[in-house]
């Protein structure tokens, strides 16, 4: 195993600042390949629990593709490809484990993609998303949640590149961290020269809950083309006091209101499954998580 | 089909003057041990301040180039001339400064500035102080606001002198504060002591009219408790085919409950690579505020720092970058929060046109012992046609609980419904966008002394002048 270099930030800034990339060793081979095709269910669940590399290409019909990656060690490579007009919306839950995820989309004219992440407990988890818009009117919209606790760690380098005309991205991103755990999220929106009547929207919600978490968040926007409309927002901070108050009013206990705002914190990011089944099963991870806190 | 206002360049008839050198004047170009040896003669050092250069050619020479931000590579240091003998010295009376740089500088209008509303005024030209003077009634409430040479051989002063000089900006921070360290030369001194609030402000004013010359001017400001100070800094050069050099270094102290303003308008020449580090260290319940304006330049590597070190401690930073033809200008701010309950606000604006790249580049790290600290961060761009760039490269580091950090940042161009709007109230279109401009500009203008603020309103407006087409 030889380190790579991973989740390279495409504008680097400050070296001291420790984001323009990370490293980790990972294996050469890759044990297991799926391939994911328009022709088969348009709901496909697969458990993943060993390096593996998903091929999912788009049908005629939606296609709902849930990847659970529990791992306890792994890589996981993910390419998507969206022909004209096709519409996938891709679910990854990835828990536990050292995990090294890399997820490469291209999306056609009208085509989209919509992406859940949703990272519970990961000890180590690095993960690049690269999503090409190279097709007229293409649109990306993804939600990704974590919750990270103790000594967990998470490393995500979302970079979106917009070459086509009235391509328009949509991220929302709500985390919570708890004990020591460390987290960087970057999140790059990149308007080519060409891309005109683009748009980009990026937003960050993190919550921390103990004195020892790391944040770092690193929203970048790289602009080539005059007609397009970008804008970025991040609020990183703790439970707002009137919330706890207005709760205890109600005779919450303090510990309770807490796991209340932490679950509802990623809430909505789980309502965006898509997948009744799949959203039960990663609340009852949230409230066992709750539990473990 | 969409018509555009065709953007002109800025006129810089106003800094693009210039004056032969005496070629006998210039200490040979490169940085060599010889080279700083001779420097720190010429200047008569104290043996520390040689042996403080000598360590930081060490160090430079060790350092590698940024490898991020723009590309510095048309800079041959060994093509750079780092010191110019001055043709006389320091001087306190206006009337004793050469004709030709007192005519350089009552072009740029700062004697007037000095009798009409200035505390006091100091005028670098090359790589010397050549004028410094402050009000009668100023220097009497115990100011001072004088040269870094001469108050280095100040009994009185020479040790605050070496326990402040290069503490906050170290010669190890990065390559060009090493050079900085090694060749500098010229700059300001100002003491303000405790309780004394200055009404009105200081200013110093950095000409480079030296071909292929670099100025590498240190700023040094002492805020004592409780006092109060707004300075202001303005820079020009004209205009050469030859890369010139600005490697700076402003080092602020703002003491407990002190406030300092520090503003910018920096208007370098376009082939100029500035490089300059700006830093402040604030103490308890002590504030420090930043308007910066950044027109000039071909490159630019410019964030100021600000350290808020004790509780309550405060920082505000309003800038504006306004990138045109071979510009690349990549700006911005950092803010560390080192104390519990301080408090940081970024504002900023930039304006790309004609192929200009304009960067907004900033950091804003809390510490486990920032609780209860804020900071929130703005930053707006406007792109003004397809050859352009802008792009913006926040980083937040949070490492408590306990705290509230926003962040917020938009791009886009200028609205064509807006456009209409001012048009149909009977506006012509180049007078509508140069309205829709200046009023994205603002917030910065609101913050600048007037004449400035009316400086920049014509630029932008000359900006944005020219037939639609």
């Amino acid at each position: 195993m030889a380190a790579v270099k991973l989740n390279q930030l495409p504008a680097p800034t400050f070296s001291w600042l420790g984001v323009n990339g990370t490293e980790r060793e990972i294996p050469d081979d890759l044990a297991e390949e799926i391939v994911i095709s328009g022709r088969d269910e348009s709901v496909t669940k697969i458990d993943v629990q060993k390096s593996t590399k998903v091929t999912v290409n788009g049908g005629v019909d939606p296609q709902l593709v849930v990847m659970h990656i529990r791992a306890e060690k792994a890589v996981i490579r993910t390419a998507v490809h969206a022909d004209a007009g096709q519409q996938i919306r891709l679910v990854q839950i990835i828990s536990g484990g050292e995990t090294v995820s890399a997820l490469q989309a291209d999306l056609a004219e009208n085509a989209s993609l919509e992406l859940v992440q949703i990272y519970l407990n990961t000890a180590d988890a690095v993960s690049g998303i690269e999503i090409a818009m190279n097709g007229r009117k293409s649109v990306f919209t993804s939600h990704i949640g974590y919750v990270l606790a103790d000594d967990d760690r998470l490393d995500i380098n979302l970079n979106i590149v917009q070459n086509g005309k009235k391509t328009a991205s949509d991220t929302t991103v709500r985390g919570v961290l708890r004990g020591h755990a460390e987290k960087v999220f970057r999140g790059t929106i990149d308007f080519k020269n060409g891309a005109e009547g683009a748009s980009g929207t990026e937003q960050e919600n993190v919550l921390l809950l103990d004195e020892h978490v790391v944040n770092k968040t690193v929203p970048v926007i790289l602009c080539a083309e005059e007609d397009v409309v970008g804008s970025h927002g991040a609020t990183i901070g703790q439970i707002d006091p009137k919330q706890i108050f207005y709760m205890q009013s109600r005779g919450i206990p303090e510990k309770q209101i807490y796991e209340i705002l932490a679950q509802s914190q990623l809430g909505s990011i789980v309502k965006q499954i898509g997948d009744a089944e799949t959203e039960q099963a990663v609340g009852r991870l949230l409230g066992k998580e709750a539990d473990d806190a | 089909m969409k018509q555009k206002a065709q953007v002109a360049d800025i006129d810089r008839s106003l800094y693009d003057f210039r004056y032969d050198e005496d070629a006998s004047d210039f200490l040979s170009s490169g940085i060599t041990p010889e080279i700083i040896r001779e420097i720190s003669e010429e200047k008569g050092d104290p043996d520390w301040m040689r042996d403080f250069r000598l360590r930081s050619l060490e160090i430079f020479s060790r350092m590698k180039m940024p490898v991020w931000g723009p590309p510095v590579d048309g800079l041959e240091m060994r093509n750079i001339v780092t010191y110019i003998r001055p043709k006389s010295r320091m001087n306190s009376d206006w009337n004793d400064v050469p004709e030709h740089i007192k005519e350089t500088f009552e072009r740029l209008g700062i004697p007037q500035a000095e009798r009409e509303s200035l505390a006091g005024v100091g005028a670098q030209y090359d790589s010397e102080l050549v004028y410094h003077n402050v009000r009668k009634e100023v220097a009497e409430s115990g100011v001072v606001y004088t040269d870094l040479e001469s108050v280095m051989h100040d009994p009185q002063y020479a040790d605050i002198i070496r326990r402040h000089f290069m503490k906050l900006v170290p010669p190890t921070d990065h390559k060009f504060a090493a050079l900085h360290g090694a060749v500098w030369s010229g700059g300001s001194f100002v003491y303000v002591p405790a309780g004394v609030k200055l009404e009105i402000p200081l200013q110093s004013y950095f000409r480079l009219n030296a071909k292929g010359a670099g100025q590498f001017e240190h700023t040094l400001i002492i805020l004592e408790e409780n006092s109060e100070l707004h300075f202001i800094e303005g820079c020009s050069a004209p205009k050469y085919y030859e890369a010139g050099l600005h490697a700076g270094c402003v080092e602020l102290y703002v003491g407990k409950h002190a406030k300092l303003r520090y503003s910018t308008i920096e208007n370098w020449s376009k082939n100029m690579y500035n490089l300059n580090t700006k830093r402040a260290l604030v103490e308890e319940g002590g504030r420090i505020e930043w308007v910066s304006g950044s027109f000039g330049s071909h490159v630019s590597y410019l964030y100021p720092m600000s350290i808020l070190n004790g509780r309550g401690a405060a920082a505000e930073f309003t800038g504006i970058t306004f990138a045109g033809e071979g510009q690349n200008l990549d700006t911005g701010a950092k803010i560390v929060h080192n104390a519990p309950e301080t408090s940081s606000h970024i504002d900023t604006k930039s304006i790309s046109k004609s192929g200009g790249i304009s960067t907004f580049r900033s950091a804003v790290t809390v510490h486990e012992n920032a609780v209860g600290s804020r900071s929130s961060v703005s930053c707006e761009s406007l792109m003004l046609d397809g050859i352009s760039r802008s792009d913006t490269v926040p980083v937040m580091d949070i490492r408590t609980d306990k705290c509230d950090i926003g962040h917020e940042a938009k791009i886009g161009r200028i609205s064509d419904d807006a456009v209409f709007y001012l048009m149909s109230r009977g506006m012509d279109e180049q007078a509508a966008r140069a309205m829709i401009v200046s009023g994205f500009a603002g917030n910065v203008s609101k913050e600048l002394p007037l004449e400035y603020a009316v400086e920049m309103n014509n630029l932008i407006r000359l900006e944005m002048t020219g037939a639609v087409g």
